[in-house]
């Protein structure tokens, strides 16, 4: 992209009241120099100030009330100032305008594209092609004042170094490194937590001890259903076993087969006498005595108090809206109100056929504690029966085994450590197996699979949400790395191109001393010595600048005040010729002073628009154009 | 609001409670383990202020075996409560109001709010005097002697 | 857009150099040419770090 300054337009601005500076032919081109002599306290700052608020973003933007009062005239009174600019980028012609209110404190910006439609936009515009390019620091290193020049060398600044960054923009690099420290900070944020390795670590140890745990149960989960299913395989073994043996005494078998017809047919009136009991339980007065005395203590009691009494909810309710109560008072808003809160005191009709029908169950009830005693002592005659029937199994062995067959004891008693490892390991599977450990207060993730899979998937989660982000941090720093290696090395390539051409430049600027810049490391650091002359230490400034404009992808002008007051007159025409070459357009402001031996040099050139800006303290400056009058001027 | 249990409940029911059962070994109903502590709670006239009810009812309506003992639970917390609170035997007002309070008619368990949540809390406390008085069961017969037998001892600190 | 020679050069150099796929390397001179030319997408940017090698586990590839 292309830059060039075409003019620019006072209206009210300090010491000038309405001035317009043309820099282009007549034939439309740009003068590739342009003098403006302006005496000290004229202008000069303030104009190099306004452009570079037109320039850049965010510019004027960022002024306060003080700054924008900071130009107002100081020859008359005026509320209102402006200052346009036109610009050209590439063949795109943008005149910009920057209006100042004083009296407000307030300033706003107004753009044109020349030979665009849409005519004039109340916003600071800039071709899309230079967004994020012309920012402050990108545009006060080619709107220069003199100070920054002397900046570039100085062994305290890093100047020199920054005027590669700005211009070169590898200052995008650290932004794209803030978006990434953005992103860092965002996943953290997810995370909830702050993730370092150490708390990674102390996640996954977490993960894999609750992982492990899991795993114990399940095997001991497998170990137990094994043990289950062997002991059970073992039990009819010994089952089998048993019926052999009894089965080869025919007596023992046939009695044996009666007790087990007995035994199906008491557990079948067991269980019948199970429901019988439930059946009695569920009526309360059967439960116990007490129950009796207190349901018919109640029946008593609503008897004696004639209750339910007759429907009064309704009554009252209807009592309420009425004008009279059946006393012959008139009924007020208050005797309403209170009515009304009494009647829920009373029943409704609903109410009362409740509890008619409670009061009637109440009444119509027959209690049976003497029938559910009997069915308990019942029950606890089949479970005697139950259990004579199993001693009267044991008898038969203990029959078979005095007949001589000792076998039958023994394999009845280890069928009996059976049933018990059988019951103590059917319990053990069931709390290890259990799904509803939620309920179970005896239940947990040291005794149960369920409970130990979910804690262990829990923390599970933790440590995979915290090593993603680990991992994320780890990624996005060395992508900072690798984007940090491309500014580094882009600078060491630009530093090596840029001293060569430099030094090659201060070769032909000063002829009587050898200056050679070896390195640039924030400031210039030349080869065999410390410091340069003043005069010298400019003219290599520009040819460092000059250098860094050359080499760029954008051409833009360069703009500075009093380039050459430091330097003597050799200098000063060294300088001058040698300057040109290194600037495609240059707008140099200057006093008098600095007529000689460097804006003389350029008299006989003929691409270059003279200015001269001056006029007394309380008056407004007066504007002369052309070679004559700025020569004439002092 | 219905009829909730606490989680102590199925634990110590666990047993003896099979809801797939046909054969009447255990118990089928989440409501026998309530109705059963339900009892005891009313027996000792003790109810549990603060109970650690599950958040899920067990059912909002009385079961098809406990339909006919619906007006008698409500009667035995109803004469549970005048007595707990010293309601005078000839204080008709305060019985009825008593009365109004636990019963709801458009309820289909015929009780209020109040009145269910009451009985939840009765439950309760019923649980902790079983789990305190008896060990955890394993044969429904013999749990049933086992309760039977404390409900005739007054081991269920029966107030007479 | 190209950029100026010295940052093609740095960027081909330190892509070829970086410890990771080709195609990180490509996305990677990509990313930094549409930052440098005003185009910037956080998405993008997390996309290109997930593509990125953890430090250490370059060679189990």
């Amino acid at each position: 992209m292309k830059i060039r300054i075409l003019g620019w337009d006072y209206e009210n601005i300090r010491r000038i009241g309405k001035l317009s500076i043309d820099l282009t032919r007549s034939d439309g081109s740009v003068y590739e120099n342009a003098f403006i002599m302006m005496p000290n306290g004229t202008g000069k700052t303030t104009t190099l100030r306004l452009i570079r608020a037109i320039l850049s973003i965010p510019g004027a933007n960022e002024w306060v009330e003080k700054d924008v009062r900071s130009f107002r005239p100081v020859f008359k009174e005026a509320s209102k100032g402006k200052f346009s600019l036109k610009v050209m980028f590439d063949e795109d012609v943008y005149y910009y305008t920057l209006h100042l209110n004083y009296d407000l404190g307030e300033v706003r910006y107004e753009t044109t594209r020349v030979g665009r439609s849409g005519g004039l936009e109340a916003k600071h515009l800039q071709p899309m092609s230079m967004k994020g390019v012309l920012t402050e620091e990108f545009v006060s290193r080619f709107i220069f004042d003199g100070e920054q020049a002397q900046k570039t060398l100085n062994a305290g600044s890093k100047e020199a170094e920054k005027a590669i960054l700005y211009l070169y923009q590898l200052d995008k690099l650290d932004d794209l490194c803030k978006q990434i420290d953005k992103l860092i900070g965002i996943k953290q944020e997810e995370s909830k937590n702050h993730i370092t390795e150490r708390s990674v670590s102390g996640y996954r140890r977490k993960s894999e001890k609750l992982e492990k745990n899991y795993q114990a149960l399940c095997a001991e989960y497998a170990d137990a259903l094994s043990s289950l299913k062997s002991r059970k395989q073992r039990k009819t073994v010994y089952e089998q076993r048993y019926q052999k043996i009894i089965s080869k005494d025919e007596q023992i078998r046939n009695e044996q087969d009666e007790l087990r017809q007995l035994q199906d047919e008491t557990v079948k009136k067991k269980l019948e006498s199970v429901g019988r009991i439930m059946s009695y339980i569920r009526r309360p007065y059967n439960l116990q005595m007490e129950m009796h005395i207190r349901l018919q203590g109640l029946w008593q009691n609503m008897q004696t108090l004639r209750l339910p009494r007759n429907v009064a909810k309704e009554f009252f309710n209807e009592l309420a809206h009425s004008e009279e109560c059946v006393c012959g008072r008139e009924i007020g808003e208050t005797e309403r109100e209170f009515i009304l809160k009494r009647a829920d005191d009373y029943l409704g009709q609903n109410e009362f056929a409740v509890l008619n029908e409670i009061k009637t169950a109440l009444k119509e009830y027959t209690a049976d504690g003497q029938g559910l005693n009997a069915e308990k002592n019942n029950l606890e005659a089949l479970l005697s029966k139950e259990q004579e029937i199993s001693n009267a199994f044991d008898r038969l062995d203990a029959i078979l085994a005095n007949k001589g067959n000792q076998e039958v004891l023994q394999v009845k008693e280890d069928m009996r450590r059976l049933d018990g490892e059988i019951e103590v390991l059917e319990r053990k599977c069931a709390n290890l197996n259990s799904k509803d450990y939620h309920n179970d207060k005896n239940l947990s993730s040291d005794n149960n699979i369920q409970a130990a899979y979910d804690k262990w998937q829990e923390a599970k989660a933790v440590y995979d949400k915290a090593n993603g982000t680990f991992a994320f941090i780890r990624k996005a720093e060395r992508l900072k790395t690798y984007i940090l290696n491309v500014k580094e090395s882009a600078m060491q390539r630009l530093k090596e191109y840029i001293i060569q051409e430099t030094n090659h430049k201060v070769r032909t600027i000063i002829k009587n001393d050898t200056i050679k810049i070896k390195n640039i490391t924030g400031h210039l650091i030349f080869e065999d010595r410390e410091g340069l002359s003043e005069g010298q230490n400019l003219a290599v400034a520009y040819a460092y600048l000059g250098t860094l404009f050359e080499h760029s992808q954008n051409q833009f002008p360069f703009v500075v005040d009093s380039p050459a007051a430091a330097l003597d007159l050799n200098m000063r025409r060294e300088i001058a010729m040698v300057m040109p070459g290194l600037f495609e357009q240059m707008i140099i402001f200057v006093t008098s002073g600095e007529k000689q031996g460097f804006a003389e040099t350029y008299y006989a050139r003929s691409d270059v628009k003279y200015y001269v800006i001056e006029g007394k303290r309380d008056k407004a400056a007066v504007l002369k154009e052309g070679l004559a009058e700025f020569k004439k001027s002092r | 609001m219905s009829f909730k249990i606490t989680g102590k409940c199925r634990s110590f029911f666990q047993y003896i409670y099979d809801k797939e059962e046909k054969d009447g070994k255990k118990l089928r109903l989440l409501f026998d383990e309530y109705y059963l502590c339900l009892m005891v709670g009313l027996a000792s006239e003790m109810y549990d202020e603060n109970p650690e009810l599950e958040a899920s009812e067990i059912t909002d309506r009385y079961p098809e075996e406990y339909r006919q003992s619906r007006d008698f639970i409500a009667g035995l917390l109803i004469a549970t409560e005048r007595r707990r609170q010293g309601i005078p035997e000839n204080d008709s007002k305060a019985l009825e109001r008593l009365m109004t309070r636990y019963l709801d008619p458009e309820s289909r368990t015929r009780l209020s709010q109040e009145g269910e949540h009451r009985l939840n809390q009765y439950a309760a406390r019923g649980i902790d005097i079983l789990m305190d008085v008896m060990g955890t069961p394993y044969e429904l017969e013999e749990f049933l002697i086992a309760y039977l037998d404390c409900f005739q001892e007054n081991r269920f600190y029966i107030r007479g | 857009m190209n950029l100026y020679k010295e940052f093609e050069d740095a960027l081909t150099e330190v892509s070829e150099n970086a410890e990771e796929t080709t195609e990180f390397g490509g996305r990677f001179c990509m990313l930094i040419k549409n930052f440098m030319n005003g185009m910037s997408d956080l998405s993008d940017i997390d996309d290109l770090i997930q593509e990125a090698m953890i430090p250490g586990e370059e060679n189990e590839n």
